[in-house]
């Protein structure tokens, strides 16, 4: 199992602060699958459900509560650098940004600051997007493109790693 | 506190090798990568992964900023640097200290103390162990050419803050000592930004032994036996075995307490190997320097004795003790460890990355595999060329050289050529089986023939 019980409850508790409608984390073999989408099940994040190399997907898991709103500040703890789910990025249409480095990723310069972009926001070619902070060193990253930004693929103060897609610029937009 | 989760910091057979270690200690292992380093064995074995940056080290393994956030972001309680690396940088163990990461090896004070060379000698001369004769830090050319006429041509001009044979020239005599030392100030500086030398009389024969050394937080010190690295080409080692032939009982005594006395005084916590110089010319030993990491060759002390020095290491982070102590730690048998390098010796140990197409290690009791290597890896060209470690032992030093030879004639590899073969003709040699040999043998007696050998065959 590559997914530990801490790691699923870790996940869940970062969903559940977070602003998304879904999420798919993809270890190895394991697949954890929650959605906020109403399905009849009155449930709250379960007890770690527990998937093994080859017991099918988790979930879904429909939280009963709003989403909330999203965290400006790191989660400290666990929040294990997860590729963002293929089926986001696939739908985003443009040119994919990755990230220079391990890190956090920022949508602000500061906290409570506006963010750099928003979706559906434009951009050109070398404004900065994004900031990625390796050990309190603010790696601004840059569009590579003039477009529009049509995903932004993580959390605000979320781990991300070298090469993953953090937003989505669409030249054409 | 026990570790929970270790973040590894390294690459390669040694990643595979602590992920191992984590198992067994019922800790969570996370890996650094590089991005081409994603598909590696240490990457499949690993609890998790992380992706730090591209294939440059200097952007990924070497980068003590990347690696901490990597240990922060995926709440690890502990890193462990491997060998090489960042493992010897006091920057990251000071570094791990502020932020609350416990360094699997010394304190950043404990590894400034051992890792400069001219400190270490101070301590080894307070301490009272046997230096190899020589100098302070010198300061001038000048200065060199008295110490030398003091100590006797020939010597041996080495950088105070270096390592892996840049800033080191054998100086034959007093004429060839301008250039020598010339050269030597020049490589220190560009290599490690410090042009510190000093000098000492060379041995022509010598052996290069080494004592494996354990430190807990509670101040106990052990030592792990001793082991022989003289087989080398250009202060590279290629074979290690454990324990050194052919030493005096009290001469391996006098060794091995001195390794504990220099470690015990610098508050050292994990492993440390204590280097010696021996000298069978004259039957005596001094101390050279200090490593302060896990070393290449640590197997075979852990084969030779059964304590398993990385483990030990993940404990004493923790702040568990030793789990044993010196009356418990005995040799038995003989261990010798071969290092497979993607290499070709046939062209000067030009490294061959490419794909492996074939891998297939010997397996038996008395032999021990340490490798990243898989079928269908591809041995990136960015890093070292280290394939396997070939650990193979026997009840004698006789039965280990057979063990060895037998294993290295089983390796099967194909698609990128290794050093095998020249290690085979190599433990195959008179010498090498009779053990008179020493540091610069194989550039000076071995290779001229064996490739004088090859012309004639060819």
């Amino acid at each position: 199992m590559e997914m530990s019980p801490e790691t699923i409850r870790a996940l869940l508790d970062a969903f559940e602060r977070s602003d998304w409608r879904e999420m798919v984390v993809e270890v190895g073999e394991d697949r954890l699958h929650v959605s906020r989408d109403p399905l009849p099940v009155e449930a709250a994040a379960p007890a770690a459900p527990v998937a093994g190399p080859s017991a099918p997907p988790v979930g879904p898991v429909a939280a009963g509560d709003p989403p909330p709103l999203p965290v400006a500040e790191a989660s400290s703890g666990v929040v294990p650098p997860t590729a963002p789910p293929a089926g986001e990025v696939a739908e985003a249409k443009g040119t994919r940004v990755e990230s220079p480095s391990v890190g956090l990723f920022w949508r602000a310069p500061s906290p409570g600051a506006p963010p750099f972009v928003e979706l559906g926001g434009r951009v050109a070619a070398g404004d900065t997007v994004a900031i990625v902070e390796v050990m309190k060193l603010m790696n601004h990253v840059p569009s590579p493109v003039d477009g529009v930004v049509t995903a932004i693929l993580v959390e605000n103060g979320g781990a991300v790693e070298f090469g993953q897609p953090i937003v989505v610029v669409d030249p054409e937009g | 506190m026990a570790l929970r989760r270790v973040l590894i910091a390294n690459r390669g057979e040694i990643a595979v090798r602590i992920v191992k270690a984590c198992f067994d200690e019922g800790i969570e292992s996370v890996l650094a990568v590089s991005e081409p380093d994603r598909g590696s064995l240490g990457a499949q074995l690993a609890d998790r992964v992380v992706c730090i940056g591209p294939a440059a080290a200097a952007e990924s393994y070497l980068d003590v900023d990347r690696v901490l956030a990597a240990a922060k972001t995926t709440g690890c309680d502990a890193l462990h640097p491997g060998y090489g690396f960042l493992s010897e940088r006091a920057e990251l163990a000071a570094a791990c200290e502020e932020e609350g990461v416990a360094f699997v090896g010394p304190s950043a004070e404990a590894m400034r103390r051992s890792g400069d060379k001219a400190t270490a000698r101070a301590l080894a001369r307070e301490l009272e162990v046997p230096i190899n004769e020589g100098s302070e830090v010198i300061e001038s050319e000048e200065e060199a050419r008295r110490i030398a006429g003091e100590i006797g041509y020939p010597v041996l001009l080495k950088a105070a803050a270096g390592g892996g044979g840049r800033g080191m020239r054998i100086v034959a005599d007093e004429a060839a000592m301008a250039s020598a030392w010339a050269q030597a100030h020049g490589e220190a500086v560009a290599a490690f930004g410090d042009g510190r030398l000093f000098l000492e009389r060379f041995v022509r024969h010598a052996r290069h032994v080494e004592v494996q050394v354990l430190g807990d937080a509670a101040g106990n010190v052990v030592h792990v036996g001793n082991r022989d690295c003289t087989l080398q080409r250009r202060y590279q080692k290629l074979i290690e075995e454990a324990p050194a032939h052919d030493l005096s009982a009290a001469l391996e005594q006098e060794i091995g307490e001195a390794a504990v006395r220099l470690i015990a005084a610098l508050d050292y916590t994990g492993a440390a190997t204590c280097e010696f110089l021996v000298d069978p010319d004259r039957g005596s030993a001094g101390f050279l320097e200090i490593n302060a990491r896990l070393q290449v060759e640590h197997p075979v002390s852990e084969v030779v004795t059964g304590v398993d020095v990385v483990r030990e290491m993940l404990r004493i982070a923790g702040g568990e003790g030793l789990s044993v102590g010196q009356e418990e730690i005995a040799v038995s048998g003989h261990a010798i460890e071969v290092r497979i390098n993607a290499e070709d010796p046939r062209r000067d140990f030009a490294p061959t990355p490419g794909r492996v197409e074939v891998w297939a290690p010997p397996q038996g009791t008395d032999v021990r595999v340490d490798t990243a290597c898989f079928p269908g890896w591809t041995v990136p060209p960015y890093y070292d060329s280290l394939l396997a470690k070939l650990i193979c032992s026997g009840p004698d030093r006789e039965a280990a050289l057979a063990r060895t030879r037998q294993a290295l004639r089983h390796l099967r590899v194909e698609g990128v050529d290794t050093t095998a073969g020249f290690a085979y003709d190599l433990l195959d040699h008179p010498e090498v089986i009779a053990g008179n040999v020493h540091t610069k043998w194989v550039e000076e007696t071995f290779l001229p023939e064996w490739n004088g050998a090859a012309v004639e065959a060819a």
